[in-house]
């Protein structure tokens, strides 16, 4: 599979601040990819970058094998955009809001009419076309959002944070939506800082943390390679005590994490160290590596 | 084939304009006649003449190019504002085909499109209040025009530059209402010192299509209509301006 996306050295300063400092990825085709981090780790501005809304300060990134700068409209599209703002226009209606939209690809007007028909049924929003969008739930409006960034039949789809601020059952119905994409062919560029979201949704996710890459990898691989399968999460018990513990040891805020591949050797010593402590036993996931990593939370 | 990226971004006004044009458009139009019945009959039975013209009609061409800026300007400023900054539409643009330059210029053509239809609104009604004639359409356009494009790209200029929307108070209160009382709309400028008039017609671009539309009543000529066309200087300077200013704002 050949890369859709590929960045080498990549560097992003906002006036002195440095938002990116040396990032190295690739995307292939049909792959699921995601950016994970917290606030403020860069996921955003290397979005803008692919995006070609923002412009980079040294390094190469290129996009369907063409650099981004000087091809800005082949690249733009070629792709979809879900940006992490709700930006759909509140002075038109669902169906008119896709209709407004295809017309920024110089679409034409009966072809975009049934791409308009078929993106409303995908994202089953087919019986509210004609509702105004300041009148569609939290849901909707990302929903509508993803049929209007998949109006040019993009090979890539890029989403930024695509389910921040969402319920959990309206958060699935994205997921399954994203699933879709990419069994439609589609390569799909996310960001998020909920790790499950990346668990069951990528093919691969690169860590982030102020403007570096710090990991990269399967989620699977890399929770299995760094930590173990599981975890051992222990409050009310003294960090003197545990630090003679055996495994991977992270303290975070009241509690420790232990990874370590022989649960029960843990548990052991607690009850001989600490019996009054409270534990729990629990697969490990991509906020416990990333702890372990950082020594911070992805939510803030 | 060559696509113009400014042309979905006009369009899009126009259809939000289709939709709200009573509320958004016809509403703020009955402001002009309101102004041509207490200045021009009301306050005109007293004035009565003014440099030859019957007061009513010295003002006519103050209030249609009145109603073309505050059409235009106030459609570039705070509508053009709130689109970038509160409705993200902006940005939701640029990551299609169409770059920031077309979303800058559709919005200043369409702030254009937008005072001309004010203009030719007005001139009907003054038609029909016998206080222009139809040939007097023919002279007003592309003044208007001019005019229109003019200030539709000033006030993408200061949606470019102010820092907040309170701003635009700024440049409302201390250059755009003193424009309208002092470029020789409602009381002509003659007994004032000429450099000081002239310097004040560069400032306050306004007075010169004023002139031209007023010429065309007594003493017409080509001459002082392409004065009328002066304001496109400041309207080009501006509409650059913006692209580059507003480019550089957005595509950090």
């Amino acid at each position: 599979m050949k890369n859709i996306v590929e960045g080498s050295d990549i560097v992003k300063n906002y006036g002195s601040f440095p938002a990116l400092r040396g990032i190295n990825f690739f995307v292939k085709e049909g792959e699921i990819v995601a950016f994970l981090g917290p606030n403020g780790a860069g996921k955003t501005t290397l979005i803008k970058l692919i995006t070609c809304t923002s412009k980079i300060t040294s390094g190469r990134l290129s996009v369907f094998g063409k650099d981004i700068s000087g091809n800005e409209r082949f690249i733009k599209s070629m792709i979809g955009v879900v940006p992490q703002d709700n930006n759909l226009d509140p002075d038109f209606t669902v169906e008119e809001n896709l209709f407004v939209y295809s017309r920024y690809f110089f679409m034409k007007k009966n072809y975009a009419r049934k791409i308009i028909d078929d993106l409303l049924s995908f994202v089953s929003l087919s019986d509210k076309k004609d509702v105004n969008v300041q009148d569609l739930s939290g849901g909707m409006k990302r929903r509508l959002i993803i049929a209007r960034s998949l109006i040019n039949d993009p090979q890539l789809v890029i989403l930024d944070e695509p389910t921040t601020g969402l319920d959990p059952q309206a958060r699935r119905h994205i997921w399954e939506k994203i699933i879709e994409l990419k069994r439609m062919g589609k390569t799909v560029i996310l960001t998020t800082h909920y790790m499950e979201e990346a668990e069951s949704l990528c093919d691969r996710v690169y860590i982030m943390d102020l403007g570096k890459i710090i990991l990269e990898g399967s989620p699977k691989n890399l929770i299995e390679n760094y930590l173990g399968e599981e975890t051992v999460e222990i409050f009310n018990c003294e960090e003197r005590l545990i630090s003679s513990f055996p495994g991977k040891k992270t303290f975070f805020k009241d509690r420790v994490y232990i990874h370590h591949k022989d649960k029960r050797e843990i548990l052991e010593r607690l009850m001989a160290l600490c019996n009054d402590a409270q534990f729990v036993v629990r697969p490990s996931n991509l906020e416990d590596l990333f702890i372990y990593l950082t020594g911070k939370e992805l939510k803030e | 084939m060559l696509r113009f990226g400014f042309i979905p971004v006009w369009k899009r006004n126009r259809d939000v304009f289709i939709k709200l044009f009573w509320v958004n458009f016809l509403l703020p139009l009955l402001e002009p006649v309101f102004y041509i019945f207490a200045f021009g009959y009301g306050l005109g039975a007293f004035v009565r003449e003014i440099n030859g013209f019957p007061y009513k009609v010295f003002i006519t061409p103050a209030i249609i190019s009145m109603a073309v800026l505050n059409s235009s300007f106030f459609y570039t400023t705070y509508s053009s504002f709130v689109k970038m900054i509160f409705q993200k539409t902006f940005d939701a643009i640029i990551v299609t085909p169409v770059s920031i330059e077309d979303v800058v210029i559709g919005e200043i053509l369409w702030g254009t499109t937008r005072g001309i239809v004010s203009g030719l609104i007005v001139m009907t009604l003054f038609l029909i209040l016998g206080l222009i004639k139809v040939f007097h359409f023919l002279v007003f356009l592309p003044v208007i025009l001019v005019l229109s494009f003019t200030f539709s790209s000033l006030g993408m200029f200061f949606t470019a530059t102010v820092k907040n929307i309170e701003s635009f108070n700024f440049p409302i209160f201390l250059y755009f209402t003193p424009m309208m009382f002092f470029s020789g709309t409602f009381f002509p400028l003659s007994n004032i010192d000429e450099k000081v008039v002239f310097t004040s017609k560069i400032i306050f671009p306004l007075s010169f299509s004023v002139d031209a539309l007023r010429s065309s009543y007594l003493d017409f000529t080509l001459a002082k209509l392409f004065l009328g066309f002066v304001p496109v200087i400041h309207g080009l300077v501006f509409f650059l301006m913006s692209i580059k200013i507003m480019s550089k704002k957005l595509i950090k």
